[in-house]
């Protein structure tokens, strides 16, 4: 009953993040047919000269000669990124006793341990994240027919479970802020704004490490590498977000 | 000792620097129906809470069905035997009637699928209507019939009759009499609406900022307080009663009248020395008792 009202409280949030995915991927793949005409035309002679934009730019360009570059950087690396990031701070929002806020103190007096219902919580929302991740890698593998590519399934895989794994950081960290609030929209905005600052402090200390980083799946695209370092950490530190929200919602008073 | 359903002893909770319970006191004998009251602020929904666990007390113990409320446990296994209807009425908005009846029935092993039916039918409760749509009246029926259709011991209901039609009060209350007279269902009713538990109530306990003032059966209030209204010939003096159970004092031209929470005969005796011209001891309501016994609490926090 308390994995039937976890799913009932985000089922419509999480049914309209898979579609908006859904959507998004679909056109990354079906932009390909401009892109694929446009970037040869570019004059790359300038870019890398300059400092941090410059090499963006050069990574860009000369990720972006192939479909596979492409989805990378496109998709995996920026728009499925930055997207994942805010739908798992979305989903992990809202108190894991009632995530709209209604209904907080009926769930209080029913025979459910707090721990019972973050458990729930935060099983559903893991599980709505994977489904949120996977659904869109494998739909861009499925399309790319569609623009006469080919997109390796594999990669899709791992950039999904590179997403997954990394995006989970948020999801759990949005359920910590919600153990302490419960107003949805107060959750979200710190979540968000932990997630910026973290972004931030990541990009202004180059230390070729962090979350972003491993989310970009940068090593693997490159060199078929797994950042073995960000996907231990970020497992680590989803569930010790999750021991913390459970600590923090087991002392608290309604 | 008749056995205790609830027993409250020395609680005390602060939210920051702030005491909401100040060594609360509090036994509900099984198979009653008690009648907390006080003041807004008094302390009334944090005992309540506490009892469900819902708040965690700074000190003090708290026994709900023999175990302790503060372990996490304990307090599944004492909600498992506990049904609360909340003073807002909080509810799964996003749910039908019949949705939220049949959800709340997977959580107690007790519950009575005929009763719920009944009460269905009773409150005229459509099972498809959303409860974001339901009347604050409508909600109050739904969360009664959620409380009462859990079989469970005991009932913890926090202002329950607010907004409530004298009629659907009525019904309400004679419904939890009845369940009371048929199950021994204990109930722990905190409200303002004291003719409610002067209907209904066998016990009362009076709480004021976050102490217990009076923790008694309602029967033995009704006999122990009484009034004395004593008449001068000239203007009342100003009489510092030695018997016990004189509570407070008023003045008032050639009267004098005086609240007396045990022996009020020692008391008129006492005014019948001092040159009354008259004296006649009157019983009091409800009301009276906890106004007075409220009214001298703060006149004593004052002085």
């Amino acid at each position: 009953m308390v994995w039937r009202k976890a799913w009932r409280d985000t089922r419509w949030r999480f049914a309209i993040l898979l579609a908006v995915l859904a959507a998004l991927a679909c056109f990354n793949v079906f932009e390909w047919l401009a892109v694929q005409t446009i970037v040869p035309k570019l004059d790359a002679s300038g870019a890398g000269q300059g400092g941090r934009v410059a090499s963006a730019l050069a990574e860009a360009l000369a990720a972006e000669q192939t479909f596979r570059g492409y989805i990378w950087y496109e998709w995996f690396s920026q728009n499925f990124k930055t997207c994942i990031v805010l739908f798992a701070a979305l989903l992990g929002s809202g108190s894991a006793l009632s995530t709209s806020g209604r209904g907080l103190l009926f769930s209080l007096t029913l025979p459910v341990s707090r721990g019972r219902w973050l458990a729930a919580r935060a099983a559903i929302g893991i599980a709505e994240v994977l489904a949120l991740v996977l659904v869109p890698s494998l739909e861009i593998a499925l399309l790319a027919p569609a623009v006469g590519e080919h997109y390796p399934l594999a990669d899709a895989l791992v950039h999904g479970a590179l997403i997954f794994v990394l995006g989970g950081v948020f999801f759990a960290l949005a359920m910590l802020v919600s153990s302490f609030v419960d107003d949805f929209g107060r959750s979200i905005v710190l979540t968000a704004v932990a997630a910026v600052v973290l972004a931030i402090a990541e990009a202004a200390l180059p230390v070729g490490h962090g979350l972003f980083t491993g989310l970009s799946g940068g090593a693997y695209f490159r060199d078929g590498v797994l950042p073995w370092l960000e996907l231990i950490g970020g497992a680590v530190l989803t569930l010790a977000l999750f021991y913390a929200a459970a600590a923090r919602l087991a002392r608290r008073d309604f | 000792m008749v056995d205790a359903i609830v027993e409250v002893a020395d609680l005390h909770k602060a939210y920051g620097g702030v005491e909401a319970l100040a060594g609360l006191n509090l036994r509900v004998p099984r198979g009653a129906i008690c009648g907390l009251l006080g003041r807004n602020g008094a302390g009334k929904t944090t005992t309540l809470k506490a009892l469900l666990g819902m708040v965690r007390p700074t000190s003090g113990t708290i026994r709900v069905h023999g175990l302790a409320a503060d372990s996490a446990d304990a307090s599944v296994a004492i909600r498992r035997r506990t049904s609360f209807v909340s003073e807002d009425r909080d509810l799964y908005a996003s749910m039908s009637v019949g949705e939220i009846v049949r959800f709340t029935s997977g959580f107690y092993p007790s519950w009575r699928e005929e009763l719920a039916l009944d009460y269905l039918r009773k409150f005229e409760l459509p099972a498809d209507r959303s409860v974001r749509k339901l009347s604050r009246g409508m909600r109050t029926k739904l969360a009664w019939l959620l409380a009462l259709s859990a079989g469970t011991e005991l009932l913890i209901l926090d202002e329950p009759t607010a907004g409530l039609d004298p009629a659907a009060t009525e019904e309400l209350l004679q419904l939890l009499v009845a369940r009371v007279a048929r199950d021994g269902v204990t109930v722990l009713l905190s409200t303002h609406q004291l003719a409610d538990v002067d209907q209904v109530a066998d016990h009362v306990a009076i709480v004021d900022r976050g102490r217990t003032l009076v923790d008694s059966p309602l029967d033995d209030l009704r006999a122990s307080y009484r009034r004395v209204q004593v008449v001068f010939d000239g203007e009342a003096p100003d009489i510092e009663f030695a018997a016990r159970g004189a509570v407070a004092a008023r003045r008032s031209g050639r009267v004098l009248t005086v609240f007396v929470s045990a022996d009020a005969d020692a008391v008129a005796a006492e005014a019948r020395a001092r040159g009354a011209a008259s004296v006649e001891i009157l019983p009091v309501t409800l009301k009276d008792i906890f106004l007075e016994t409220v009214a001298e609490e703060r006149s004593n926090g004052l002085a």
